[in-house]
């Protein structure tokens, strides 16, 4: 898997110098922190909402092995075909193996961030199998070559003149700037796609284990044809998705499209049942079917990929809650400044930052968890209540135990000093003695009571991004001795 | 494998294909219970049901919510106190022309006298208001859904492709969001309320409910109905609220990606 989650203060210095992207990516989250709020301020009973629904998923995730299993019977009992896959691999490999029995020779795909985390298209591609992402902003970066910037407007770092110039470029049309003009463009090339694929493939946002339905939420209605047109229908969904009841969708279809978008709700949700009947409600089901229409078939590919890894931890366990909202980016004082690309793989933002360490590797996405102040915005946001915050603390100090990590030369400045400090601080005069030291010496670069620049490692580094407080004149331990303020207090 | 093989996937390979999948799930929750310390499955207690407040609203009280909503979408909402009153309305928005922003062409397909094909669904509401008799008369060309097969499902979408608009009932409509449940128990409304660019909706006031949490409620009934009666489960079902959208560029809203352009719903009033 070829991840770029290395150098992640490389690829945000390069996104704070880009001016077009600044502007996007404040534009978007500003925009959608505004709509999720003033959606959140209209439901009376929200924060009642945030608890049930944190409530289910933590229930539901304890419990994963029964309600999984229990919606893979209902989905069978349906008609459907359902499938485990341990990696994205086998996920890729059953899709394909499936595409090539049937001859299916393109696809048409709805955004799965499932699906990008395996990277099926790449597969498919490499398989002769052409796949059609059908939604706007994933066919935008689909054409560019790129991936998402944000889960829920993946092209956001492009401006319609970058849109339309692509569009003049790969698909040989007339070269436009305007948005609806655009728009109408890429409604009528995918119509033709969604009509000519035998098949498409899709995430799920809810999977309900008592019913054994798949409930997917869009805007667009790619979802909708990617479903009804074409007679296969694969939906790939993680281990996570599933919730105990159908009654439970009412909590949750109220609070993902206000803490997404900030509507009430979305152009469409779909509810599906198993595979769609061959024949019209009522009729005979052993009518059978002419030569060329091909039967229908719902094929529910279930991938763990790291998950049953993430559900071992009892503390990081947390983590499957997510309803993947895309909350959580938008008011990430760290998102609105670098973007969903500078994460260096799928998931971005604050749950990126929890997930990737996971799925990937301490090794690999290590440097995520350590790129946030800890505000907790996050965690105010969360439809779920994931604590995000305590989420990342954890996954901190798993990446400093770390083995790997430990053996790196450039840590082990940071090492010492921890170390020389740890011995000090057993020692009261010794420590009163350093602090004595360091309050002499650090005095001469105070201006406006702020120390901005300190000379010596390892406090060059902190002061390159933030200011230091000015050592006080005295020590607290000094003024305790002296009877310090007000006796009483 | 390949073009030979064009069997339903029960016959196929019946028995391995069947006990081969089978094995991977079975695999695949040993791990999940693995990995949550335990060796076998139990049902856990449930958690005690959700309970909110939900105020009763007379009609007319959901009836300008849901109005209100409506616009907010984007939904243009017309009133008729008798059938020929829905046609009329019918006739004069496929009247109405809707260009295509990329070719600047009209949508859908018009030539000479007849203005064009309209395609209703099989709900029983627009049979009883005997809507293809009346839009006949007005010079449209009306399409039943209900005359295709499920199997020809590509030969109604092309016919789909060619209609002004598609016509459907609704089973439940949601005052508080402006939303409108279509299920298949409505033969083929799915496609009709989708293919199509416009989709008018016509529903009575008395299918309002207040709440999405009480569309859900009406939704999972008609799925225990439909177990009840022996398998005629509720296959699909889809909320429509408002036309099809994206801001995927510059967050700016564009109407009418792949579903409709425009949703018109008329509401069909039983009294005056």
């Amino acid at each position: 898997m070829n991840t770029t989650t290395e150098n992640l203060t490389k690829r945000s210095h390069a996104a704070l110098a880009d001016a077009t992207l600044q502007t996007a990516l404040g534009r978007a989250t500003g925009l959608f922190v505004e709509k999720r709020r003033e959606a959140a301020a209209a439901v009376t009973n929200w924060e009642a909402l945030r608890e049930r629904a944190r409530q289910v998923k933590a229930h539901t995730i304890e419990h994963l092995d029964f309600y999984l299993e229990e919606f893979a019977e209902k989905v069978t009992a349906l008609g459907g075909k359902v499938v485990y896959a341990r990696t994205g691999a086998e996920v890729c490999q059953y899709i394909i193996e499936l595409a090539k029995a049937r001859g299916v020779a393109s696809v048409v795909k709805s955004k799965s961030m499932t699906t990008e985390e395996i990277e099926l298209n790449h597969a498919l591609e490499a398989a002769d199998i052409r796949p059609f992402e059908t939604d706007l902003g994933e066919y935008i970066i689909q054409l560019a070559g790129e991936k998402p910037s944000h889960i829920i407007v993946p092209a956001i770092h492009k401006t319609r003149e970058q849109v339309g110039e692509l569009f003049a470029e790969k698909l040989g049309v007339g070269r436009t700037d305007d948005v609806g003009e655009i728009t109408a463009i890429a409604r009528n090339l995918l119509r033709d796609e969604f009509l000519a694929a035998r098949m498409g493939i899709t995430g799920v946002n809810f999977a309900v284990a008592e019913t054994g339905s798949v409930v997917l939420v869009e805007n667009e209605g790619n979802i909708r044809f990617s479903t009804l047109a074409p007679p296969i229908h694969v939906a790939v969904m993680g281990i996570e998705k599933v919730i105990p009841r159908f009654e439970d969708l009412s909590v949750f279809l109220r609070l993902l499209p206000r803490s997404g978008t900030g509507q009430q709700q979305t152009a469409y949700v779909s509810f599906l049942n198993g595979p769609r009947l061959s024949t019209l409600p009522g009729g005979d089901e052993n009518e059978t079917t002419d030569n060329d229409s091909p039967p229908r078939e719902f094929h529910l590919v279930i991938m763990d990929n790291g998950r049953t890894r993430m559900l071992a931890d009892d503390r990081l366990r947390e983590s499957l809650n997510c309803i993947r909202c895309g909350a959580c980016l938008n008011v990430c004082p760290v998102y609105q400044k670098i973007g969903g690309q500078a994460y260096g793989w799928i998931y971005p933002g604050p749950i990126g930052a929890v997930i990737s360490p996971q799925l990937l590797s301490l090794k690999k996405a290590g440097e995520l968890p350590f790129a946030s102040s800890l505000c907790g915005a996050c965690k105010d946001a969360c439809p779920v209540k994931i604590n995000i915050p305590d989420l990342l603390l954890e996954l901190r100090a798993k990446v400093k135990e770390d083995e790997g990590l430990q053996a790196d030369a450039e840590k082990l400045g940071e090492r010492l000093t921890m170390r020389g400090y740890a011995w000090a601080a057993r020692f009261p005069r010794l420590f009163a003695l350093a602090g004595r030291l360091v309050r002499r010496f650090a005095s001469p670069g105070v201006e406006d009571g702020r120390i901005r620049q300190a000379p010596l490692p390892p406090f060059n580094q902190w002061t390159a991004y933030r200011d230091l407080p000015a050592p006080p004149k005295k020590a607290f331990r000094d003024l305790w001795k002296e009877g310090g303020e007000d006796g009483d207090g | 494998m390949g073009e030979a093989r064009r069997q339903a996937p029960q016959t196929e390979s019946a028995s391995s294909a069947q006990t081969r999948l089978a094995a991977s799930v079975e695999a695949g929750l040993a791990e999940v219970r693995r990995a949550l310390g335990r060796t076998s499955s139990e049902r856990p207690a449930p958690l005690a049901p959700f309970v909110e407040d939900e105020p009763a609203f007379s009609t007319d009280e959901l009836l300008a919510r849901f109005i209100a909503e409506l616009s907010a979408v984007g939904a243009a909402v017309y009133h008729a106190p008798t059938a020929q009153q829905v046609a009329a309305h019918i006739t004069e928005i496929c009247r109405r022309p809707l260009i295509d922003k990329a070719t600047g062409k009209a949508a859908g397909k018009q030539t000479g006298a007849v203005v064009g094909k309209v395609a209703l669904s099989g709900a029983p509401l627009l049979g009883e208001l005997r809507l293809g008799e009346l839009l006949s008369a007005a010079a449209l060309q009306t399409v039943a859904s209900a005359a295709f097969t499920a199997a020809d499902s590509d030969g109604l979408i092309a016919e789909l492709a060619e209609c002004e608009a598609g016509v459907t009932a609704v089973d439940v409509a949601i005052a508080e969001t402006g939303t409108l449940a279509l299920s298949t128990d409505e033969a083929h409304a799915l496609l009709v309320s989708l293919v199509p660019p416009r989709h008018i909706a016509v529903l009575r006031p008395r299918q309002l409910v207040a709440t999405l949490a009480a569309a859900i409620r009406f939704l999972d009934a008609e799925r225990m109905n439909g177990d009840k009666r022996g398998g005629a489960v509720c296959r699909v079902a889809t909320f429509i609220t408002g036309p099809s959208r994206t801001s995927d560029i510059e967050l700016k809203v564009s109407i009418g990606v792949h579903g409709p352009v425009q949703l018109h719903v008329i509401l069909l009033e039983d009294r005056e």
